[in-house]
């Protein structure tokens, strides 16, 4: 043989390692673990600076961050509540309450959306939580499921102005 | 006189809340199961590897313009609704009538690239020394053989 075999040996180990790279890279399928997430930004769209002082009758104007990476489109409802302070979910149970609005929101898989929300705060001077979950739509029983993620905020309303 | 004061403090929250503005909406059955159906329907193309993007975003229109509408108090709007769903789940049927190909030439392209990858090493144990063998030949190729000691027994 022209070339050492030795080296011949080395060139097929090469060969080897490359082939079994491209396979697992290009031909089997990579999925991660799947997940939904909900985030709260301010007015602007931004983390932080969040309204934490306001008076009654004014709005509350806040902006809810959802990401799909479920590896499939998804239906995302997001319940919103502004409840007593310390009245919030877990990631198990939900709250039990009527929501003051519900956002829907249809993602592709690893696509995101900011929905806007605002509510009037037409409520006695106190200290209370804005709270968003997120909700999934399950297509096999036609129902939406709570995915065990929530954002809250607290906030104190204070005496109307004037 | 604590619990009274803790239930009318209750009754003065349950009071408040209900004076939020509320404009929550619910989805009629009928609209929700159109609208599971849909979903469903675009999530088994998806799994054919068919691009959705296109019924994503119109589902999303949808469920938008249906939101815009049940704030504004609007009468049909679950109608509305069912309507562009029945509309977008009639071309599903459609996509997915077709999409059976589409996942047959995402899998034959998949086993080809898996099978071209994974002949790398075989074809390497097979054709190098072939190819290191025809390129030292060429390279050699117009050489002239000579004996040791010069052109001696040279009768040409």
């Amino acid at each position: 043989m022209i070339i050492d075999e030795e080296v011949f040996a080395v060139i097929i180990a090469i060969a080897i390692v490359t082939s079994a790279l491209g396979v697992s890279l290009s031909v089997l399928p990579r999925r991660g673990e799947p997940f939904e997430a909900i985030g709260l930004l301010n007015e602007k769209g931004l983390i932080g600076d969040y309204p934490s002082v306001l008076p009654a009758n004014s709005t509350l104007r806040l902006n809810i961050y959802v990401y799909n990476h479920n590896g499939k489109a998804e239906l995302f409802m997001v319940k919103t509540f502004i409840v007593e302070r310390g009245i919030l979910p877990s990631n198990t149970t939900w709250l039990n309450t009527t929501p003051v609005d519900t956002l829907l929101v249809v993602l592709p898989d690893q696509g995101n959306s900011t929905l806007p929300f605002e509510a009037r705060l037409s409520v006695p001077p106190g200290q209370y939580a804005f709270v968003a979950e997120l909700w999934r739509l399950e297509p096999t029983n036609s129902s939406f499921i709570y995915t065990g993620r929530w954002v809250h905020l607290y906030f104190n309303v204070t005496a109307p102005l004037g | 006189m604590r619990v009274s004061v803790s239930l009318v403090a209750l009754v003065a929250f349950l009071l408040a809340s209900a004076m939020l503005v509320v404009h929550a909406h619910a989805l009629s059955n009928e609209a929700l199961g159109i609208m599971s159906d849909v979903l469903g329907k675009i999530q088994l193309l998806e799994s054919r590897k068919v691009n959705v993007s296109d019924y994503v975003r119109v589902l999303d229109e949808a469920v938008r313009e249906y939101q815009v509408c049940a704030r504004s108090d609007g009468q049909s709007c679950d109608e509305e609704l069912i309507g562009k769903l029945q509309a977008l789940s009639g071309e599903l049927d459609k996509a997915i009538a077709g999409s059976e190909s589409t996942y047959y030439v995402y899998i034959a392209r998949k086993v080809a690239v898996g099978a071209a990858l994974a002949s790398i090493p075989i074809a390497t144990y097979v054709l190098l020394p072939w190819l290191i063998s025809y390129a030292w030949l060429k390279t050699k190729a117009k050489w002239i053989m000579l004996p040791r000691g010069g052109r001696k027994n040279d009768n040409r």
